[in-house]
Order: C-alpha cells, then structure tokens, then sequence
C-alpha cells in the first residue's frame, strides 16, 4: 500500500490546492466504498468495503482534518472516498491495513491537555 | 389501505403444492437473505412462477440477461417455494407485504417459512465460518435448527419484515422460523450467505454448492453494492436488529 503524506499548497487569491491528489486522481468512474465508523475517544476506526482491489494499488493520504483514500478495481473502476474529521489528528500516525477485500483505517484523534493555573 | 388492493401475488405459472416449504429472501443486513436465495435459485435450476406487483414498491424493473423481469419475484422446484426480493422494502411496505404473503402462505397450506437475514457483528472480520442463530414459533423446528447447528435464540429481539413474518404467522397458525448469519451490518457478505445455506442442507436435506458464493465472493460483493447502498438508507428509518444475547 502507498501512504503518502498530502502536499497543500497556498495559491495567489489563498484557496487551497491540493495539488498531489489532483495529479494522481483517476479519470475513470468513481464509486464511493461502503463505509462503516466506529469512534471512540482516542480514535476513529473505519472500515471500508473495497472488494476486486489490490493491496498495492490503494492509496491513502492523510491530513490533519482528511483522510482521503483512492484505489482501482480490476472492474474498471476506482473507488474513491474523502473522509473530513471532526477532529485533528496526527497524519502520520494514521494507520491502515487491507484485508478480505476490506480497509481498516485507525485515525487517533490529537488530544491536547492543558493545564489550567489557578488564579 | 387495503392490503388486497394494494399488494397482488400473480402466479404465472399455477403453484400447486401439497404443504410447501417457503424460503423468503429480503434485502436487509448484509444482504444475507438474498444473495443466500439467489444463489439457492440459479444453482438449483428453481422456476420463476410468479412475482409480486405493488404501487407501493419502488418504480423499478431488473434486468437479468437482456430480459426484463419484475424485483420480487416468485420460484419454485418441487415442494420449495422461493420469494425473492432485489429491492429494500419500506418499513411501512414491510407490514401489508408481510400481511399478504402471509395470508398467501396460509391459502397455499405452507408447511414451514423459513426467513433468511443476518445480524451484525463488529468482528466479522476475524471470522472464517459465521455462526447461525435462528428462532422458531414451532418446538420441532426449533430441534431440527439445533441438530443442524443453529444457535437458538434464548433471549433478544427480531425487527423488521421477518419479524412481521414471524407476527403474522403466529395469528395464523404458521410454522415460521428465521436464521440469522453473523455478517457485516452494512456491506454485502456471501460468506454469511455460504454459512446460512450449509444449514439449510442440513435441515431441509438439500445439496446446495456453496464454493461458487466463496469463491466469487469479490464479485458478488461488487454486483451487489448498490443494492446494499439502498437497503442502508431503508434500514435507517426501522428500529435495529438486535444482536442475540443469549444462546444455546
């Protein structure tokens, strides 16, 4: 599986481009995977039904708000699925595996603690 | 609305069976219920004899090898008698449709109905060979589930169309059951189907190969997608089936 990291960049008028998605994005007809979520308070788990695919050729990028993943079938077409958080989470400390036809994604929510001083 | 009215059974073929047997197979979780049935049908070489007409379906006709044929159908091959359905029906459908066909069953002097559908389980994935549960209005039926290696439900809850089924064939003094194969809530699962349809070798003594469903299950998964897409949507406005809670 590849796992790069999303490249995002500010153009003149400041809308962002995602710039590596938009080269590697497939022409052919997109499907949308089944989705199932799960979430928890240390992290979301999504599992993505993606049968009649190779291991090698999915793709997932990760952001700190976007998950985004990309795979072609050997039917002729690709699926493809953004998932926006909720939440920040530390892209490079999403993780993903593939098995029976099926993506398991663990995205760990950025938890952050503070500590309040007492006046 | 009048159920008569509103639903109609067309026999086009005439169904005269002595005390048939009814295999039901409804999209609902995982699909189980009717990638089961489909399969049962094409491999056993069962014959369409009618299919069910209704303004309350959705305005939608199947086409299967360039011939256009009606989403819920009718088959039969010797005392077995198979509805099938390749479209969600609407919790609200859900209860005249089960009225009629339950009153259909009664006049036709159904032996036993046999619902198929799954009940979802979060690991599914770890799982080789799904586990069966089922239930029964009739203390024998619910023997032969056990001697064919059903978990029969102790405690939990039935929703849906089959629990309507189930509603109405107890009224009419029907003997009904339902399996349930573990299988994913919300994706097409063969594997399920696979699993369900060894049982029902067992407990009806029939010979359905099962290996074409596991080996093509990424196909099937596939073809089956956006009938599983709509069954999610329906699913949503009718209360969950309940995982079992207890078991033998």
């Amino acid at each position: 599986m590849i796992k790069r990291y999303y490249i995002i960049k500010e153009t003149a008028n400041n809308s962002v481009r995602h710039t590596y998605w938009q080269i590697n994005y497939c022409g052919c007809n997109n499907v949308e995977p089944l989705a199932e979520f799960r979430d928890t308070k240390e992290a979301l788990f999504v599992t993505l039904d993606m049968p009649c695919v190779e291991k090698e050729k999915i793709e997932v990028t990760s952001e700190e708000n976007c998950v985004r993943i990309f795979a072609p079938t050997r039917k002729g077409f690709c699926y493809n699925k953004d998932i926006n958080l909720p939440f920040s989470t530390d892209p490079e400390k999403v993780s993903a595996a593939f098995r029976k036809g099926v993506l398991l994604l663990e995205i760990p929510k950025k938890i952050k603690h503070y500590k309040i001083e007492i006046k | 609305m009048n159920t008569s009215e509103d639903i109609t059974i067309i026999e086009t073929k005439k169904i005269d069976v002595n005390g048939p047997i009814i295999i039901e197979g409804v999209p609902d979780m995982g699909l189980v219920g009717s990638i089961a049935v489909s399969h049962m049908v094409l491999e056993q070489n069962f014959e369409e004899v009618g299919y069910i007409k209704s303004e309350l379906f959705p305005p939608v006709m199947v086409v299967h090898e360039r011939k256009v044929l009606n989403p819920v159908r009718i088959f039969q091959k010797e005392k077995f008698i198979v509805i099938l359905s390749e479209i969600p029906i609407d919790p609200k459908v859900g209860y005249i449709l089960a009225k009629r066909l339950t009153e259909w069953y009664k006049e036709k002097g159904a032996e036993l109905i046999i619902s198929i559908s799954g009940t979802p389980i979060q690991e599914r994935i770890d799982i080789e060979e799904p586990e069966i549960f089922g239930t029964s209005n009739n203390k024998a039926i619910l023997e032969k589930m056990e001697e064919s290696g059903v978990k029969v439900l102790e405690e939990g809850f039935i929703s849906g169309f089959y629990a309507l089924i189930l509603k109405n064939s107890i009224e009419l003094n029907l003997n009904s059951s339902i399996l349930l194969a573990q299988c994913y809530p919300s994706y097409p699962d063969p594997g399920a189907g696979a699993s369900v349809l060894k049982v029902l070798n067992k407990m009806l003594n029939l010979n359905i190969d099962t290996k074409q469903l596991i080996d093509q299950a990424e196909e099937l998964k596939v073809n089956y997608r956006a009938l599983m897409e709509q069954t999610n949507v329906s699913m949503q406005s009718e209360p969950k089936v309940e995982v079992p809670t207890m078991y033998r």
